[in-house]
Parts: C-alpha cells; structure tokens; sequence
C-alpha cells in the first residue's frame, strides 16, 4: 500500500523545494553582476527597495524608496486588528510539519506588535488545524476563516500544498489573498490572480535542473531519483524531455515510493546506476539526496549528486562531511541564513527569544519572509485586499535580507528572481556561483 | 552487479521488516490482537533514546538498554489500558482499536518532543552507518548487521522461549484453548502481561536501531508497518521464524525489483500488499497453526455479531421529517455552515455503506475511501471529460463502482473478518498505487476538477440537494432493513449456516452486500468531488478518509443507519470545535484517540447502541414488550 504519511514529508519537502513547471524556456546562468533591469523591473521601480524589518517605525515607507532599519519607534498599537489566517497540521504526527510554521509566524506578529504593529493596527494570527492531504478539511478551515472570522488574508500555509487545491479556487473566488514564504509545488496554481509565493519562477524540472546538469555539473549520462508521489513524479517526464534536448542521457530513472523505502532500497538504486554508468545523479528531493550519497559512499561511487534540496539544514546535519562536494541549489533562502543583514538578525534573534528552541530551518526562513512580505504590502497599502493585492504586483527587486530579491507582477506571481548554487565543504553550505537568474519561462 | 549483491542488500533491508514483525506475530499468537500500532511503539522508543543522549548524555549503549527496558513498559500500559479492557470484543474492533492506539501515540510524541523541530537521528546511531562490512561486493553498514543479527537473534530467543519453557508452554495453551488454560492454573492476565512487555521490548529494539537509518519524527516507522505486517502474514501469524524469513524474503525481492527495467521496478513498493493479499487467500495460516488454536483466535471475529438489540432503523416517515429540519436549519444558514452541514451529510453517507456491509452483513471492509475515490474519479470521468450532468453522473458512479468492489467480494469471501480487513488495506494499498496513478481515470494523481450545476452553485443550494439524496438513501437503506432482504442479511452475518438452511444464499447475500456498500460509497464520493471542485486522490487515501469513515461509524453505532448519522456529526462538530490551536485543542488528536479506543472497547454498539440501552433500561418495567 502506499504510504500518505511518508508522502506527507514528500509533499512538504517538495513543496518547499519546487517553483512552477513550465515547457522550455532557455534558462541563463547570469551572474549578479551581468544582470540587467528587466522591463518590468525599470517599469515600476528604478532603484532596489529594500524592506522587511519588523522594527521600522509606524510611518509607511513610499514605493521605490528605502524602507530599511529606523530608530526604534515602539509604540501600542492603536487602531483596529487586521487579521491573518493560517491553517496547518497541528496535532497529530503531523505536528512537526506545522508547528515550526506557526510559532515563527506567530514569532513574526509578537514582535511586530510590541513595535507598534502596522501603521498603528497590531495584527492577529488566527490558526486552525488540518491535515496535509485533507482537502475537505482545509476547505472547511479555510473557508471559517475568510467567511466567520473575516481574516484579511491567507498567509504561510506552503506545507499545504494538496490539501489546498480546492482552496486556492475559493481564494479566488473570494479574492482573499495567499502569502507564502517558499513555493508552490510546481503543480499548483501558483499563477492565480491571489496567490503570491517567494520563491523563484522558472521551472526546477523544465529549466534550472537541466541547465545544472549540461552547465554546471558537465555530465552527459545521469541518472535520476525521485519520490513517487504525483508532485514529483508529474515532473520527471519533462526533465527528462529537457535533458534529452540538451544531449543528457538518463541511464536510469529510480522512483522511491516512500521514505523508508529510501532507506532500504538506495544501496541497490546507487549500485544500478553506477553498473549503468551514470556520471551523476539528479535527486529531487533532500532525503532522496541525503540516503542516495550515503550509500554511494559505502558503495565507493563519487559521482556527483545535485538537486533541488538546500532547503534545509538537514543535509548538512544529517550527511554533514560525507555530502561534501554535492551540488545544491538555494530555494527557500536558507543560504540566507549567514547573510550579515539587519533583518536576517532581526530573523535569528527574535526565533531565539520568542520560538525557544526553534530552528533555523527553511521551515522557519519561509515562514519569516512570507511575513515579511505580507507585511511590506500591508504596510504600503493598507488593510484593503485590492490595493494589497496592487501593491504586491507592483514590487520589483524587493530586497527583504533574508531572500533573494522579490520581483512581482500582474502576470508573476512567484517572486524570486535569483539562485544561488550551493556546496557542502566540511559539512557546511558554501556557496560556488554568484546568484543566477532563471529563465522567465512563462508559467 | 549481480543476483547475489542485490540479494545481500535485501538481507538486509528484510532485516528491518523481519524485526519489527516478530513483536506483532507474539502478540498476535498470545492475545489475538492484531496490533498496528507496534511500529508507533518503536518510533516512542526512538524518540527516548534520543531524549537520554541528547539530553542526558548517556552513551549510545546506556540510551539504548533504557529505551528498550521503556518498550517493554509501554507494552504492559498498552495491555493493560487498552486491549485487556477488550479482551471480549471481536478481533476487527481491536484492529481498528490498533490504529486509535498508533494516533494516540503519534499524537503525544508530536506534542511532546514537537517543538524540538526535526532533530537529526544520525548521530544515534549505535553503530557505524557510513562504514560497514564487505559482502559480495557489497559494503553492508555496521548498524544495518546488527538489525539482521537483533532480528535472528530475537526471532531465535523468543521460538526457543515459546518451545523451550513453561512460558512458551503457557502461551501455547492460552493461544489453543483459553478456558481449558485458565482451568490449569494459568495466570492469563499475567502472562499476557509478559507477552506485552516483551513485544514492547522488540518494539523498542526495532526503532532504536531502524530509525537511525531515516528521519525522526512521530511518523517514522509508520511506512514499515505494512511490510512488518507482510513478514508476519508469511509466519501465518503464529510462527516467528517464518515471519523472520518471510521479512528478509520481501527485502531480497524488493532489491530485486530494483534491478528490473522501467517501470517493473516501481512496483517493489507494492510487493508486501501483493504478499498478503496472495498469502491470505491461499490460507498460510493453516501452515502453521492448528485449527483448534486457529478457531481459539478467531473466536467470534464478526464486529457486529455480538450485539443482540433490535437495529434502530427509524420508519421512513421519520427520516423524511428528521429531514425537513435540517433543510429549514440549512435555508438560515451561513454559507460556510451549510458547507459544513453539505460535508457532514456526505461523510454519513460514507457511514451507511459500513452500515449495510458490516452492521447488517457481518462483512469487513477498510476501504470505504478507496470506493469514494473511485466514485469522485468517475465524476471527473464523466462528468469533466465526456460532459455528463451531475444527475447523470451520479448513479452512473454508484453503478460503476460496483465491478470494482466485485474483486473486493470475491476476495472477503475466502477470508475471517480480520483477514478480510488485512486485505482490504492492502488493496487500498494497490488502488491507490494503480488506477489512482492512472492519466484516463484520475489525471495521473494531479488535481481534478468538475463544476456544479449552476443551480447547485450556492451552500445552501447544494446543501439541500445533498439532504434530499441523502435521506432518500438513508430511507431506502432503512426500508430495506424492515424488508426480507435485510433480514436475509442479518441471518446471513448471525448464522450463515442457518441462513442456508432457512433458505437463503449466503454468498448472494454476502456480494449484494458488497456491490450495495460500493455503490452507496461511489455515490458519496462522486457527490464528494462535486463538494470540493478541485481535487486529488490523495484525499481518499486509506489513512486519510478510510480509516475516519470506519471509526465515526464504529462510534456512532455500525448497526444502525441512525449510527451512521450521528457519527459523521460528531466526527465533523468536533473536530470543527477543536480545529484552533491552542494548549486544550494540541490534544484534540490524542483525546479522539482515545475516545474511540474507549468507545470500541467499552461500547461496542456506538453512541446509538448506548443511548438505546440506556432509554431501554429507564422503560418502566410494565412497558416492556415480548
């Protein structure tokens, strides 16, 4: 039988790896220092706005202007709540997938509050519980949100991939925005008219991950493993496609049914792959990643593995030097974590005071940003759902600290614009290229 | 690479499942409970071996001894506040009583060692995972021998225990005949005891050692229950080292699967659902256990055979009137609570195929999810693809299901109820690793979406029309219990050499059962799809709706439609009451476990079997009839 819990870390994990899938649009590694103003970028804003900082004074910054640090300016909000919502798996086994989400959330608003809130209104954080894959149930939840609480919007509930799909049309529907940290799955409708997440646009399967193996990782035979669950597995045929069209040979294709089955079967999957003669292996998700280069160690195999998978530190913890030389791609922002920014220290030192114990994981950075951002909107336009939704749009290389520049649009709804690839030395993330674009594929 | 190297990697993959399943065949043989949570057990243990080092920095030796010893602790609780309590209900009910149990446990760990977020278990290991010894050619990790050398040596201790000593002696006769064992001066409560500690004491060994390999978390073993299971369904449940054998046999095949093409090599996941439903229609159990201690076993195994109460059906007239309240409450309405009323009326009907199965038939399904998913599958079919109104596409998805769960009939036929039920989550299993993957009938597991008829567009619209199918299935499903053919069924689930005798075909009776539940289940699960416009079939997994539909109607009494109804309220009121976050609902999970444990074990005939009995007995004595 199959096995939804482990499908459950499968979704979770994808969805905070993937952006959306697209067909092929060439992708260019640029560097920072080739890139240029796109059009939408000079359309709207000249200069880089930076933003983010919870403890930034009461008085809205104007678009196109520094929003950066001010003296502290606490002071007891005064006007009216604006409410958020968010829905998680909160009991349960499934617990450890939301509650980090929550309290960083939570964290986020608490500080905010004692620093006067937004423009004078504190906000409020009303949560409620659902299961990762129970789609009637997250529709319920939702829907008593938006409609018997009256929350303002939707924010962080990226862990729920499929069970929001019948949500993100009521959403709509409703025009109730979504705000996430991290990314949609990239089966998801990640391109609707409220839907706005951070990570970048292009395409893991279409674009960045064939333009890793052919321009970064140089191998012209590769095998590929992925989780068998229709997240995934939807993807690989256009991987494959692309691949095929860069000249890539897949001498094997390894679908993992499940976590454990990770655990047992990667000796085999390795050793199969290193008889066919594979160069490297593309994994697509961290604990494939993880398991997979484990048991090439055992197995003596140095092939290069590369994948979506710096979404957390568990590879560094769990694979810690045996890992080294992986190639890795920044998704969630994590590489952000050592980023000498005052908002990535607003990040570390608030989780510290207010989430004790929480850790610095893609989980919790995803959560901050998608706060961030909810919050540098509401800022700018105020507790009015279309203005918000306008001003979200009209951001273009939004510097928050802790993630690569945001740039929205009407027609873009994925916010990231830039990668870092990544790899482990010594146990640790080093980062090895500037941060590249990705390709604008059309989503 | 060779046969031999992928053979060696199966050794000691099987290891895993050959340790995990030689505490659920002891418990098994020793007390009849079929125990799906043994795997939970392990993860508990894991989670206090990594408290001891982590917290308390014993070494990794000291840390496993302890969490061990506190296996065998938690066996003994479990016993005791779980399953002794139900010692006289049917098999099927402590199955079910199984998964509350694992909830329960996944529950607590989650909220005790949750916040630590994801800790790293690598570190824990006892042994090395990077480095190993060479076999064939192959690097076998230190930490991966011992679980091969734990699983032998535990499978060996515990047969020579069992064959060797008075304990084993005292099992053995408990197992064959329980009364003539308690007459000659067995202690049953103690030895069971026992058999709890130790197979808590497995438990913990397994998790311990297994979980090192993969990620901690309150889930983590959980997707090595069903291939345990499949190791132990090899021993017949009863011989440990078949079960130990039986587990390192799905690793070698797995890993053999491995070598195979595309895409034959993406079925190994499906090897220990193949396994069980092939082992347990062949009879293995016969292999290994004799019938005396097989019928001992098996006792009265029929979920609702014991309950002797009159079935509350209600007369039609009473449902259509019951209906026309909860139309005028849904014409006020806000539109998310006729939402709310629209999914609980489904969720009854989901209900009411259990009901007509197991209440009346005596049948064992755990799939009642799989059926609905089919049903909302259909409608996508239908409905999305070919353009069928949704008048049209509804029976046409209660009719079609029916083939589907002809399979399911022919199978249950050959089986007991508890095998039934084994067989049925694995063929859930398969549906949702087969037609659930399907481009032409479920979009390759991608989103679905179907509309509404636009009179149907409005909560309150859409409410009422699922009313009105609702009670007109509730009405006939009741009708039909008055009517020969649900008194057939009754004699059929109470005595089916009787029924015979009397006339009725017990097998015609058994698959219209089926084909009715199905139906009735497909229906739900078409109106389901209609319910959410957009959705997956991840949604009608077993672990997700399965298992739900199962327990509400278990709660709210399986024999009754009106059990059915007033389960599937409670299970979607109360978990809408509980859904905020907060110190009292982060216990909701935990507290509903144990609600149904304690339902299942206290009142086998539900909410409404209790109910009854209470009005039943505050009758003045004058009043009673017959």
């Amino acid at each position: 039988m199959r096995r939804p819990h482990l499908r459950f870390a499968g979704i979770a994990v994808v969805a905070a790896l993937t952006a959306a899938c697209s067909s092929g649009v060439h992708i260019e590694f640029e560097t920072r220092a080739r890139m240029a103003p796109t059009a939408a970028s000079s359309a709207s804003t000249a200069a880089p706005v930076t933003g983010g900082a919870i403890n930034t004074g009461t008085a809205s910054a104007p678009s196109g202007q520094s929003a950066g640090l001010v003296a502290d300016a606490a002071a007891a909000p005064t006007a009216a709540p604006i409410k958020l919502g968010i829905v998680l798996p909160l009991q349960g086994g499934q617990r450890s997938f939301g509650e980090p989400v929550l309290r960083t959330t939570q964290a986020y608003i608490d500080e905010l509050n004692a620093h006067g809130g937004v423009n004078g209104s504190p906000l409020e954080l009303i949560s409620y519980n659902a299961c990762l894959v129970c789609q009637d149930d997250a529709l319920q939840a939702v829907r008593r949100l938006v409609e018997e609480d009256n929350v303002f919007a939707i924010v962080n509930t990226y862990v729920m991939v499929v069970a929001f799909q019948p949500v993100i049309p009521y959403l709509v529907q409703k025009g109730v925005p979504l705000i996430q940290g991290g990314s949609e799955a990239q089966t998801s409708d990640a391109l609707s008219p409220v839907n706005f997440a951070t990570a970048p646009p292009g395409a893991f399967y279409a674009n960045f991950l064939p333009a890793m193996a052919t321009d970064y990782v140089h191998a012209t035979r590769i095998g590929i493993t992925y989780l068998d669950v229709p997240s995934e597995a939807n993807g690989v045929p256009i991987l494959e496609r692309q691949l095929a069209a860069k000249g890539v040979e897949v001498v094997d294709s390894e679908p993992i049914g499940a976590a454990e089955d990770a655990v047992t079967n990667m000796d085999a999957v390795v050793t199969k792959m290193r008889a066919n003669g594979a160069q490297a292996v593309l994994a697509t998700n961290p604990v494939l990643v993880i398991y997979g280069r484990l048991a090439a160690d055992r197995q003596g195999w140095s092939a290069q593995w590369f994948g979506p998978a710096a979404w957390s530190r568990l590879v560094e913890d769990s694979c810690g030097v045996t890992c080294d030389d992986l190639v890795l791609t920044e998704t969630a922002g994590l590489s952000w974590v050592d980023r000498d920014s005052p908002q990535m220290h607003e990040f570390v030192d608030t989780l510290a005071r207010r989430y004790p114990g929480g850790e610095l994981s893609g989980h919790t950075l995803a959560a901050w940003v998608g706060m961030q951002l909810t919050v540098e909107a509401l800022r700018r336009s105020g507790p009015d759902r279309a203005a918000f939704i306008a001003t979200l749009e009209s951001f273009s290389d939004l510097d928050l600290g802790t993630t690569s520049p945001l740039t929205f649009s009407p027609d873009r709804h994925l916010g990231g614009t830039r990668s870092t690839l990544l790899r482990l030395q010594g146990g640790k993330y080093v980062a090895v290229s500037e941060p590249l674009t990705y390709g604008e594929a059309s989503l | 690479m060779t046969l031999v190297q992928y053979g060696v990697l199966g050794l000691a993959s099987g290891a895993m499942y050959a340790l995990l399943a030689v505490g659920i065949v002891l418990v098994y043989r020793a007390t009849g409970v079929l125990n799906f949570a043994h795997a939970s057990m392990g993860m508990a243990c894991a989670y206090v071996n990594f408290e001891l080092i982590e917290r308390y920095n014993l070494s990794v030796g000291i840390a496993l001894i302890m969490a061990v010893t506190f296996g065998a602790l938690l066996g003994i609780i479990v016993h005791e506040c779980v399953f002794r309590p139900m010692a006289n209900t049917p098999q099927v009910v402590r199955l079910l009583a199984s998964f509350g149990l694992a909830g329960v446990i996944q529950g607590a760990v989650g909220l005790l060692w949750g916040r630590l977020g994801t800790p790293n278990p690598f570190g824990h290991s006892l042994l090395a995972l990077d480095r190993g010894i060479d076999i064939a050619g192959i690097s076998v990790p230190w930490q991966r021998v011992a679980v091969i050398v734990a699983g032998l040596t535990t499978a060996i201790t515990l047969t020579l225990v069992v064959q060797r000593t008075t304990f084993g002696v005292q099992i053995r006769a408990l197992a064959q005949n329980p009364l003539a064992a308690r007459l000659a001066g067995i202690d049953d409560r103690r030895l069971q005891r026992r058999v709890w500690a130790f197979a808590g004491a497995t438990a913990g060994l397994a998790g311990v050692l297994i979980v090192p390999f993969g990620a901690l978390n309150p889930l983590s073993l959980n997707g090595f229950e069903l291939q345990a299971l499949a190791a132990a369904v090899v021993g017949g449940f009863a011989s440990l080292p078949a079960a130990v054998l039986g587990g390192l046999g799905i690793g070698v095949v797995q890993e053999l699967l491995v070598a195979a093409p595309e895409p034959i090599n993406g079925l190994r996941s499906a090897i220990a659902s193949v396994v069980v439903l092939v082992l347990l229609v062949v009879g293995v159990e016969r292999f290994f256990v004799s019938t005396q201690e097989a019928k001992a076993l098996e006792g009265d195994d029929r979920p609702a055979a014991s309950a002797a109460r009159a079935v509350v059906l209600g007369p039609p007239k009473a449902w259509f009137a019951g209906a026309a309240v909860v139309a005028c409450i849904i014409a006020v309405l806000s539109g998310f609570w006729a939402f709310v009323v629209a999914r609980t009326l489904i969720y009854a009907l989901l209900a009411l195929s259990l009901v007509v199965l197991t209440g009346w038939s005596g049948e064992v399904s755990l799939m009642p999810g799989t059926f609905a998913g089919v049903g909302a599958c259909l409608a996508w079919v239908l409905g999305t693809r070919y353009g069928y109104p949704m008048p049209l596409v509804l029976p046409l998805a209660a009719i079609a299901t029916v083939p589907v769960c002809a399979l399911v009939g022919v199978v249950a036929l050959r089986l007991r109820p508890l095998y039934v039920a084994v067989a049925t989550i694995s063929l859930a299993g398969l549906f949702e690793q087969t037609l659930f993957r399907q481009g032409w009938f479920a979009n390759r597991g991608a989103a679905m979406t179907v509309d509404r008829p636009s009179l149907l567009h409005g909560d309150r619209a859409f409410a009422l029309a699922v009313l009105a199918i609702a009670v007109c299935a509730f009405a006939f499903v009741a009708a039909m219990g008055r009517a020969r053919t649900g008194r057939a069924m009754w004699m059929v689930r109470d005595n089916p050499r009787a029924a015979a005798a009397g006339g009725v075909n017990p097998v015609k009776y058994r698959l219209l059962s089926f084909s009715l539940s199905a139906s009735i289940a497909g229906f739900a699960g078409a109106l389901f799809a209609y319910l959410l416009g957009t959705f997956n079939t991840e949604t009608f997994g077993f672990l997700v709706l399965s298992l739900a539909v199962f327990g509400l109607a278990i709660v709210g009494g399986i024999r009754s439609p009106l059990g059915a109804a007033v389960g599937a309220f409670l299970f979607v009121y109360v978990t809408e009451v509980f859904r905020t976050s907060g110190s009292i609902s982060d216990w909701t999970s935990v507290v509903i476990g144990v609600g149904i444990v304690v339902v299942l074990a206290r009142t086998p005939d539900g909410v409404v079997g209790t109910v009854q009995r209470v009005a039943h007995s505050m009758r003045p004595a004058g009043a009673e009839r017959g």
